[in-house]
């Protein structure tokens, strides 16, 4: 045996080495014929949302529950020639129904011709390959195929399987059909139906791509996602009128008529988003073919009820009114309707066939009967016999409220007259007497203000001092206005105390008027106390001027009477109010002056 | 050939040449205009003077509108836009805008001076005027016959801003041509009649403008 010295044990361990070497180098070394060795399996991913576990769709009742979905898939050594996809839906405390899958081939045209229909392979061909290669290269150039590729598109088109037309002939088990436009967009997109027949419903969505060696991506990518059916919403009513009280309504808004305002909101869990529709009476119109009176749905959780939205619309009669309501969500899931009611009355005023009346109230109390001291007859005759002269008096009504026991008239009266001619006679004659007028209360103001923003119209022949009984301390309370600045349009107005109102001089149509000297008398120095300086404010305007009887000139020449107009109305709307205050008694003016003054009053307001 | 001789034909060799050069160009006559002066007036129309007086025009009687003008921008045809300021030396407007008195006397003789530009000769075809009132309880003061008086201005629904393009739609085309040296003066008219519409118990403001008159001095 020969001698193994340290030089031959480092040749053969050199030999060892290299040898060792040249085998893994042979081993590593890629096939001559190019073929790798084994084949690398495809990879397939869900490309977008919805993210696993979290995407939720809110359905509305009984509409079907599709999504769509994204994917996408890779091979390291090949091509992904097809996908397959399927899915489970799962409703608690089922075992879920699973849909076969589904082959598509990765093919978004032939020949260059774009497909209407994507390609589906059913059942298990024995090469899907084979498939995909056949229609991947389908050459236009080459003759006929042209036409093949006209006959496989309208093949698919009929959405039936037919056998992949190879040019050697059909081979048994390779067929294909036409997928659903709606359904499938692409390979890599698709719009699915997901049975959802519960309120919450699971489904898992599974995806795997299918490489040129028919090999299908072991770990199918897969996504969780939920569809829960919307729950109803409940709808209710935020604000709305009292339900009792009658309220007065016009057919129409004016700018003082805002109309009645109910509010609205909806408990609803799925969505902030809702829209409202509401009607009031009924749902339907009987005597219209049940045509339905709800209104159109908009998203304002308001309503403005107007006496136009009433079926019955008969004038001066208390009627109790229900109001539906009903709201969507953006799901498009209707509320059941809810249900209130409100009571309200259309004034005649509102009614532009109804015959125009005035009616004059007087406010004072008895005097003595002279003239000048009246009682309420010799007022009321006085001024019937004006209405009389202007051709008025048949149209007229005189409301005492000396023998109504000091009533004054109600809304429900006040709303059968177009014009109000409003008596506030308090004198002090000769002397300081007892107050001769009734006092007009807050509750009368209130009165006659709802007749006024209905539209109705008003002249004052005021009293002395419209401050003592116009504007008393209640009614001036913020945020109300005192009946005198609000009504009148009047402000900053002030007093003269002094025996010193010999009448007015007109202005802006109105006559010049001076007291009658058989009413105002030499012991009253011919003058009356205690008549305002009313300086207009906003649209309003002086129509007669403080005549004083010693030219006082923080009096003279100052406004007195004061008229101010509504604007013209914006039809269908009906006129808002206007008014005529005249700050002085007029009975104690001259009669002739005061026809005069009244006729232009009655212009003014459009009686 | 000596030194002098060759620096003397070096010389004019290099003449001639220039003079070849100088020979060879063209010369043109250049021709640019001087501006013109492009002034905007404004006048108001008021019909409703008892309602509404003119300042200074009367001792016992003022009318007071604030209004704020934040721009004004003149167009050409070509789109040459040429914004005027409150003078010709201006540099530019109150950064918040310069605010005037719509129912000043100056404004109902014509006499408000919006702006002044320097401007090339060519036709103006569109004014932008940026410019509303103040708005609010007490956007317009009275004072007539010892009363003072207050009124609403509003803005009503569907209100589209500051900016009024002239001509308003519907209204007649305007060619308003900038002359060489010259003086063009342009009046619009805030047309307060139309502008301020009656409600119950306040004005609303519907803006109305529209070139009045052109004169060229």
């Amino acid at each position: 045996m020969p001698k193994i010295t340290f030089h031959s044990a480092l040749q053969w361990l050199v030999a060892a080495i290299t040898t060792v070497c040249f085998v893994v180098g042979l081993w590593s070394c890629e096939d001559p014929s190019g073929v790798k060795k084994g084949n690398t399996v495809p990879y397939t991913k869900i490309a977008n949302v919805p993210a696993n576990d979290t995407f939720k769709v809110y359905l509305r009742l009984g509409a079907l529950p599709e999504a769509t979905l994204f994917w996408s898939g890779g091979d390291p050594d090949g091509i992904v020639i097809a996908y397959q996809y399927r899915w489970t839906d799962s409703t608690e405390g089922s075992r879920g129904i699973t849909v076969p899958w589904t082959t598509i081939l990765n093919i978004n045209s032939l020949g260059g011709y774009s497909l209407q229909n994507q390609i589906l392979v059913p059942g298990n061909p024995s090469s899907l390959f084979r498939i995909y290669s056949f229609l991947a290269t389908l050459n236009p150039q080459e003759t006929g195929v042209i036409a093949l590729i006209r006959e496989i598109g309208d093949s698919l088109a009929t959405r039936r399987a037919f056998a992949v037309p190879y040019k050697t002939g059909p081979v048994p088990g390779d067929s294909i059909y036409g997928g659903n436009p709606d359904v499938n967009h692409s390979p890599t997109k698709g719009t699915f139906i997901f049975g959802s027949p519960d309120t919450a419903n699971v489904h898992k969505f599974e995806v795997r791509a299918i490489d040129n060696s028919d090999v299908q991506d072991p770990n199918p990518a897969y996504v969780f996602f939920w569809t829960l059916q919307s729950p109803q919403p409940t709808v209710l009513f935020a604000s709305q009128p009292p339900p009792t009280g009658t309220q007065y309504v016009l057919r129409h808004l004016t700018e003082r008529f805002t109309g009645l305002r109910f509010t609205f909101t909806t408990l609803d869990p799925s969505t902030f988003e809702q829209q409202y529709s509401w009607c009031v009476d009924d749902t339907v119109d009987r005597r219209n073919n049940n045509r339905p009176r709800w209104s159109a749905w908009s998203s304002d959780a308001l309503a403005i009820v107007t006496g136009s939205s009433f079926l019955d619309t008969t004038a001066d009669v208390s009627v109790i009114h229900p109001m539906f309501l009903r709201a969507r969500n953006k799901w498009g899931v209707i509320s059941l309707p809810i249900r209130t009611t409100f009571v309200s009355i259309l004034p005649s005023i509102d009614d532009p066939t109804y015959p125009r009346k005035i009616l004059i109230i007087n406010n004072d109390k008895n005097g003595s009967g002279t003239l000048r001291d009246p009682d309420t007859t010799r007022v009321n005759d006085f001024y019937r016999g004006l209405m009389n002269s202007l051709g008025k008096g048949d149209r007229t009504t005189i409301w005492t409220r000396a023998s109504a026991g000091y009533n004054f008239p109600p809304l429900t009266v006040l709303t059968k007259f177009s014009t109000v001619l409003f008596l506030y006679e308090q004198v002090y004659l000769p002397f300081p007497s007892p107050d001769r007028a009734r006092i007009f209360s807050v509750v009368n103001q209130d009165s006659l203000r709802a007749y006024l923003i209905m539209g109705g119209k008003l002249i004052v022949s005021s009293p002395p001092s419209i401050e003592t009984n116009f504007a008393n301390y209640l009614d001036g309370l913020p945020p109300r206005q005192p009946w005198s600045y609000e009504i009148f349009h009047v402000t900053n107005t002030y007093n003269n105390p002094e025996r010193d109102f010999a009448g007015v001089r007109g202005a802006l149509g109105y006559p010049t008027m001076r007291l009658d000297s058989l009413k105002v008398t030499a012991d009253s120095s011919y003058a009356i106390r205690n008549i305002r300086v009313n300086p207009p404010r906003g649209f309003a305007q002086a129509i007669s001027l403080f005549d004083s009887r010693s030219d006082n000139p923080t009096y003279e020449n100052r406004p007195v009477g004061v008229r101010y107009l509504a604007p013209p109305p914006v039809p269908p709307a009906r006129q808002t109010y206007s008014v005529v205050f005249f700050g002085f008694p007029l009975y104690y003016a001259e009669r002739v002056a005061v026809e005069a003054a009244l006729s232009q009053a009655f212009i003014d307001i459009n009686e | 050939m000596s030194l002098a001789h060759r620096t003397f034909l070096s010389r004019l060799v290099i003449g001639a040449l220039f003079s070849l050069l100088a020979l060879s160009c063209q010369q043109y006559e250049y021709d640019t205009p001087s501006p013109g002066i492009l002034e905007i007036r404004m006048r108001s129309k008021n019909s409703r003077t008892e309602l509404l007086p003119f300042a200074g025009v009367d001792s016992n009687a003022f009318g007071f509108m604030s209004a704020t003008l934040r721009k004004i921008v003149a167009k050409r045809s070509d789109g040459v836009q040429m914004e005027l300021y409150s003078d010709l030396v201006a540099i530019r407007r109150n950064p918040d805008g310069d605010q005037f008195n719509c129912l000043d006397r100056v404004a109902r003789d014509s006499a408000y001076v919006l702006g002044q530009v320097y401007a090339p000769p060519h036709a103006v075809t569109q004014i932008d005027l940026e410019m509303a009132p103040a708005f609010g309880p007490d956007a317009i003061l009275t004072f007539k016959d010892s009363i003072f008086n207050s009124i609403e201005l509003r803005q009503p629904l569907g209100y589209e801003g500051d900016l009024n393009v002239l001509p308003f739609p519907g209204h007649a085309p305007f060619n308003i041509t900038v002359e060489e040296g010259r003086l063009t003066r342009v009046t619009i008219t805030f047309d307060l009649d139309s502008a301020l519409v009656r409600r119950t118990e306040w004005f609303d403001y519907r803006p109305y403008f529209y070139v009045s008159s052109v004169q060229i001095f």
